[in-house]
């Protein structure tokens, strides 16, 4: 027989919890807290189980819940810790010159065969709020470019400007890490 | 010929159109003309070859960040927890 209230309690379970890995890195990257993460996590899928009936079926849950974990952290987030929106058409200038950097050979030949995990890991984690965002959900959790944008609530051309603007950024802290772990010197890499 | 020579067939082309293709290429955006456009000409030039090269690491480095995340049964618990105070009841097969 069928049990409409049970329907839905299966389908929040399958189609929302199913998630609550990709929502804790997602949050994790958000807050750079764990504790704040896991509090941000919790409240996410409160939210999303209040207005479950709101979610529509066969819809992007896991697009669906980054944009209630984001939404309910500018809400909460300490006014410090919000996120600051960059200008867009700033932000469109920047991107546009924002083609790759390069690095001399010896140094690319260094960086191609060290294991560069960590550094680009903490690279990452020192992102500005609005380009770590659009890193974490375009590069880790692998959303196309129109789902970023939908959970972030701006253009996608904003969201490709902002992944090229971290992407060069990453590539200075990468050159940077060289430059500290000796296979760059100074002048190469400051001649980039 | 210079590293920058089109081939005669074809112009190859330039240094500022790759750059900004370069990114959509590595991320297979492009579509397979432009991408071996761009392709071909940071094979060919000694300029941007380095640039293409550099981005290519920090592409596999970032994607090397690509782990998943491992389920934390005392984080599920909690949510589950909060969500069970306001009604939701986890199916029997929920081992987690």
């Amino acid at each position: 027989m069928s049990d409409p209230a049970g329907d839905r309690h299966r389908a929040f379970h399958d189609t929302a919890l199913r998630w609550l890995p990709d929502v804790t890195r997602f949050a994790r990257s958000l807050t750079r807290d764990e504790s704040a993460a896991d509090d941000l996590v919790q409240e996410t899928f409160l939210r999303a189980w209040r207005h479950w009936d709101t979610f529509q079926a066969g819809g992007d849950g896991r697009a669906w819940l980054f944009t209630i974990a984001r939404n309910a952290w500018r809400k909460q987030a300490p006014r410090a810790a919000r996120l600051v929106p960059v200008e867009d058409d700033a932000l469109q200038a920047m991107a546009d010159d924002a083609g790759p950097l390069g690095a001399p050979d010896p140094v690319l030949q260094a960086l191609a065969r060290v294991d560069l995990g960590p550094a680009i890991g903490a690279a990452i984690a020192a992102l500005p709020d609005a380009f770590r965002e659009v890193v974490d959900l375009v590069e880790l959790q692998q959303l196309e470019y129109a789902e970023a944008a939908d959970v972030l609530g701006v253009p996608v051309g904003t969201v490709r400007s902002r992944l090229f603007r971290a992407r060069r950024l990453l590539q200075s802290a990468l050159l940077e890490h060289a430059r500290d772990a000796g296979f760059a010197s100074v002048d190469a890499a400051e001649a980039q | 010929m210079d590293d920058r020579t089109p081939p005669p067939d074809r112009p190859m082309i330039d240094c500022g159109t790759a750059l900004r293709l370069l990114w959509d290429c590595l991320d297979g955006k492009l579509g397979t003309v432009n991408e071996a456009a761009v392709r071909e000409h940071v094979d060919r030039c000694r300029h941007c070859h380095p640039n293409a090269a550099f981005a290519e690491i920090v592409l596999n480095a970032v994607a090397s960040q690509r782990k998943p995340v491992a389920d934390d049964p005392s984080l599920r618990e909690r949510v589950l927890d909060a969500l069970r105070a306001e009604g939701f009841q986890a199916p029997r097969d929920d081992h987690s």
